[in-house]
């Protein structure tokens, strides 16, 4: 723990040159990566350092992180037609997202750190093996063209 | 740099002490079932059976079943706030013409149903397809101009223009033959709903 306190200086400088770099405002149709189809509780999108509230019709971006509250839930559909949906009190980051319509090759990285996710995977995953990724404090999971359910306990 | 690394990797380690992962398979809408794969790579743990789970620790995975009932529990929220699977149609062209054939202009009321059933969030993906006669450059330019052509065609038919991304997926996705086979099935459009 020492060392991370005393690095803590070196971590602040590096989000803040993050948060500077990245960019902010509303989304650009064509950086849009997903879009929020049902949205209820609190649900908030954290986007280059600044979280924002998120209601249905939201387009979200790679390297979006997406945060419920206690009685909140979201469900999102990805450019590739993946679906994904979380419960209550979770965080979900979206660590790499490419889609190519035409080859519809890609990729699909994210992490699941707290809650519960649900997944039905779309075209990327089909493109080849492990394409898709759902990464989480304990594992890997490598996503082979399906339906499945992740829970994260504290 | 190497401290910075240490305090990096100590953090990822006390994580996964505290924190464990519960995954579990489901059968897709049509019966299939997929895989997923915990921790892929050589040593991965392969779920392949519906409702068959891995739980993952600091100690490893451990492989078991779940019942519905136990779903149904830690998982209601995030099963309820799934989309709508997205809709697709398929659309087909008059001999040698980008115009939809009758029995295809015949199905678009069904796409603005599709569309106003969804409301406000409801985007449309028209993907244009061409058979497999001639190059592959060519033939995703082609399908692109397909797929623009009904987008015109289907905003003339009243649908929004910002809802409607074209997408060209040349010869790459053929219902039918092989390569540099002439074929009206595979000259088709196909309007997704989501």
């Amino acid at each position: 723990m020492r060392s991370v306190i005393r690095f803590a200086p070196v971590f602040a400088i590096l989000l803040f040159l993050v948060a500077a770099i990245a960019p902010t405002g509303q989304a650009l149709a064509a950086d849009s990566i997903g879009v929020v189809k049902r949205a209820q509780g609190s649900v908030e999108v954290e986007r280059g350092g600044q979280r924002q509230p998120v209601v249905a019709g939201f387009a979200l971006q790679a390297a979006d992180v997406v945060h419920t509250g206690p009685q909140g839930a979201v469900g999102i559909t990805f450019s590739d037609n993946s679906l994904i949906a979380l419960g209550p009190d979770t965080t979900f980051a979206i660590s790499e997202y490419r889609f190519d319509s035409t080859t519809q090759d890609g990729a699909f990285r994210s992490r699941l750190s707290r809650g519960t996710l649900s997944v039905a995977s779309g075209r990327i995953a089909k493109g080849g093996r492990d394409q898709m990724l759902v990464e989480t404090p304990a594992t890997i999971l490598g996503v082979r063209g399906t339906r499945f359910l992740v829970k994260v306990d504290d | 740099m190497r401290r910075v690394a240490f305090a990096i990797a100590m953090a990822l380690t006390c994580a996964a002490c505290a924190s464990g992962t519960k995954v579990v398979l489901l059968a897709d809408d049509d019966g299939t079932v997929g895989q997923v794969a915990v921790n892929p790579g050589p040593q991965e743990t392969r779920l392949t059976q519906p409702l068959q789970s891995a739980t993952v620790g600091a100690s490893g995975a451990s492989v078991g079943t779940e019942t519905e009932a136990a779903v149904k529990r830690d998982f209601a929220a995030a099963l309820a706030a799934m989309p709508t699977p997205p809709m697709t149609f398929t659309l087909n062209f008059e001999f040698g013409s980008e115009q939809l054939n009758a029995a295809s202009r015949a199905r678009v009321p069904e796409i603005f149903e599709e569309i106003a059933r969804r409301g406000d969030i409801a985007e449309v993906v028209i993907i244009g397809h061409t058979d497999t006669v001639g190059e592959l450059d060519y033939n995703d330019r082609l399908s692109l101009r397909r797929a623009e052509a009904v987008r015109e065609q289907m905003i003339a038919a009243g649908m929004k223009p910002d809802i409607i991304t074209i997408w060209g997926r040349g010869e790459r996705e053929p219902v039918e033959g092989g390569d540099n086979v002439r074929s009206e099935v595979n000259r088709r459009a196909v309007v997704v709903v989501r």
